[in-house]
């Protein structure tokens, strides 16, 4: 046990510290392309690509007005963009916020259909598109009124771009749980850049990716692919060597779930939605043919999923272990032998010790310089605090779940 | 497709492994360190006993109360603690820990034989228990362990010395042979009677009680040891 134990627990430091290195060589690698990326904002485009964003909805009522006037007004001449708003079987007020809005702006156009899940409605939506790109927009995201011009400035300088990612964060973060996320999406703009650097993005997330319209004639349509469709269409992509890029200072901002049961989730939705995904598109995994994706995304997010399993097996093992022992103790003496010393001796000076705090300040110095690109600022914030405080003691939660929920081949629902 | 960089990968494999082998080395460091305080200590403890001896060898039976035990025991107390700890952080083979338990089960058996003497020639009333213990398959050494801890808080009078019986130490071999220890661990000597282990508190209390010869349980302070 004990060996085992040892050799998984280095080896996942490793591969945790490897990967680490990894992006921290190509972001220094990289660093002024980015920050001179990052300072460019088109004020006019040599060519205005025609667009068409698709807005699915199902029960949005409270937040669809917000994403239908962040897209009103974008920074984007008005008969180069078409709006489609799907409502997917909606059972609250969402038809009639989105009717009133397209009786005050007829250029909206909106759909309605029986509920089919998220990539039907995206799928109703395409099917009426004719525009040179097309771009998907969850209901509770709202989009600042440059993006769509970084994003369709890149389309233009890369005639291979098929996709083209934004940098995401979390629309005013109140709680505790949004300032978790706020960090973890700020720490995502870096990683999602790194991964375009390496032409090893995984997912186009839902919250405004933009689409050339001849990726769904070649690679057909949105799938239900386990309810993380922004991920299969990604893995589709790659896996036909169809270019995504991101562009990291094309902001959108989404409203992330303010309480632990809901962020619980949408991440059992989303790491379910990965390992199923990996399943399907496993010939990717250590193939060459697939580069960096094949290579270093794919493997180190999985051997990442066995870490933290494994981590809380051992922990778990160790501390009933524990409990047992004390309940011998307190079985065999009672409570009134019990002996405290301390002393600087008593601190563990193992390996792994030292290793843990490296991947620590590894993973802090990504931090900060997350935080340096996304806001141009330095140093820890209350964001970052709240991140380390908690996301190690609930991120297992889902994680475990998910792959319970793979062994046992149960699905995972959306909501 | 992005090409695969190469250079990156193997320029990454290099630094993780400078990584790990600086990591390696302040670890080892800080072991180091760790076990020469522990050598340290033990080469204190034995000047300590060879003072209480050659005190011993020259005053014999003219003044007991010159002998005082307490600062001994209590640093022999820490040394096995720390080496205890240094075990579980490094495991039992590994070669310094090895050399200081084996070092520290000397000093105890030197202990043991004066503090023996001392008793005999002062009229203590001292009872020695020799726990023999294995770090292989002994399911019942950690209750042992507990039961001790417990008798060592409540007896100032009895004198405990804890020995690895897997320990390759011809010292600990003789101590074993001497006193006709059975060969299944956990094993305890007490007065040069063996017994098997204890399974409660009170059990072990009654066979202490009845060798120093009182009924009800020893409350006395430590104080009381060896300065009668």
């Amino acid at each position: 046990m004990a060996t085992v134990e040892t050799i998984l627990l280095y080896f996942f430091l490793f591969v945790s510290i490897y990967l680490e290195i990894f992006i921290l060589t190509t972001y220094l690698g990289r660093r002024k392309d980015i920050m001179k990326e990052g300072a460019h904002s088109p004020e006019s485009l040599s060519t205005y690509l025609s667009v068409t964003i698709v807005i699915p909805c199902l029960n949005e009522q409270k937040t669809v007005a917000g994403t239908l006037d962040s897209v009103i007004a974008l920074d984007y001449p008005r008969e180069k963009l078409k709006v489609i708003v799907v409502d997917d079987g909606s059972t609250d007020n969402t038809w009639n916020v989105i009717s009133e809005y397209h009786q005050k702006y007829p250029w909206i156009e909106i759909l309605h259909k029986e509920n089919g899940g998220k990539y039907t409605a995206l799928n109703y939506g395409i099917e009426h598109c004719t525009t040179d790109l097309i771009g998907c927009l969850d209901a509770d995201s709202f989009v600042d009124k440059k993006t769509l011009k970084k994003i369709v400035q890149r389309f233009i300088d890369d005639p291979e771009a098929m996709a083209v990612t934004p940098a995401i964060r979390i629309w005013q973060p109140s709680t505790v749980v949004q300032m978790i996320q706020s960090s973890e999406y700020m720490f995502g703009i870096l990683v999602k850049k790194i991964m375009s650097f390496l032409g090893a993005i995984h997912v186009t997330p839902g919250p405004f990716t933009i689409f050339r319209k001849e990726v769904f004639e070649k690679i057909g349509p949105f799938r239900h692919a386990h309810n993380t469709e922004d991920m299969e269409i990604a893995f589709r992509m790659q896996a036909n060597h169809l270019k995504i890029e991101n562009v990291h200072n094309a902001w959108i901002y989404t409203i992330g779930p303010n309480t632990v049961k809901k962020l619980y989730r949408q991440r059992l939705r989303w790491t379910s939605g990965f390992i199923e995904n990996s399943k399907d598109y496993k010939f990717l995994y250590f193939n060459k043919k697939y580069g960096n994706l094949g290579l270093l995304t794919m493997p180190t997010a999985l051997i990442l999923i066995a870490a933290v399993v494994s981590s809380v097996a051992f922990f778990l093992y160790h501390f009933f272990h524990y409990l047992f022992v004390k309940f011998l103790e307190f079985k065999t003496i009672g409570f009134s032998h019990i002996h405290f010393h301390f002393s600087l001796f008593y601190i563990s000076t193992k390996l792994n010790i030292f290793l843990s705090v490296m991947l620590f300040i590894l993973l802090l110095t990504l931090m900060i310089a997350s935080r340096q690109m996304v806001e141009g600022k330095r140093g820890i914030n209350k964001h970052m605090i709240a991140f380390f405080l908690f996301y190690p003691f609930i991120s297992p939660f889902w994680v475990l779940k998910s792959v319970y929920n793979s062994v046992v081949s149960k699905k995972t629902s959306w909501r | 497709m992005r090409p695969i960089q190469t250079k990156t990968y193997i320029f990454t494999l290099i630094a993780t492994l400078v990584l790990f082998i600086g990591a390696f080395s302040v670890s080892t460091y800080f072991t180091r360190k760790k076990t020469d305080e522990l050598k340290a200590d033990e080469d204190k403890i034995a000047i300590n006993i060879l003072s209480l001896e050659t005190q011993y060898d020259l005053l014999r039976a003219s003044s007991c109360t010159t002998f005082n035990r307490q600062v001994l025991r209590d640093a022999l107390d820490s040394l096995s603690s720390k080496l205890q700890f240094m075990e579980s952080q490094v495991g039992p083979s590994n070669p310094d820990v090895f050399r200081l338990k084996r070092y520290y089960s000397l000093l105890e058996i030197k202990d043991y034989v004066l503090t023996q003497k001392m008793s005999e020639q002062c009229k203590l009333n001292t009872v020695f228990i020799l726990y023999f213990y294995s770090n292989q398959n002994c399911s019942e050494c950690q209750t042992q362990e507990f039961l001790l801890r417990a008798i060592h808080d409540q007896y100032p009078q009895v004198e405990i010395y804890n020995f690895d019986y897997d320990l390759d130490l011809a010292a600990v071999k003789t101590l074993i042979s001497l006193h006709n220890i059975p060969p299944q661990p956990p094993v305890l000597d007490i007065n040069n009677t063996p017994y098997q282990a204890f399974s409660d508190l009170d059990g072990f209390r009654s066979v202490i009680n009845s060798l120093l010869g009182t009924s009800t349980k020893a409350t006395s302070t430590k104080t009381q040891s060896l300065k009668k």
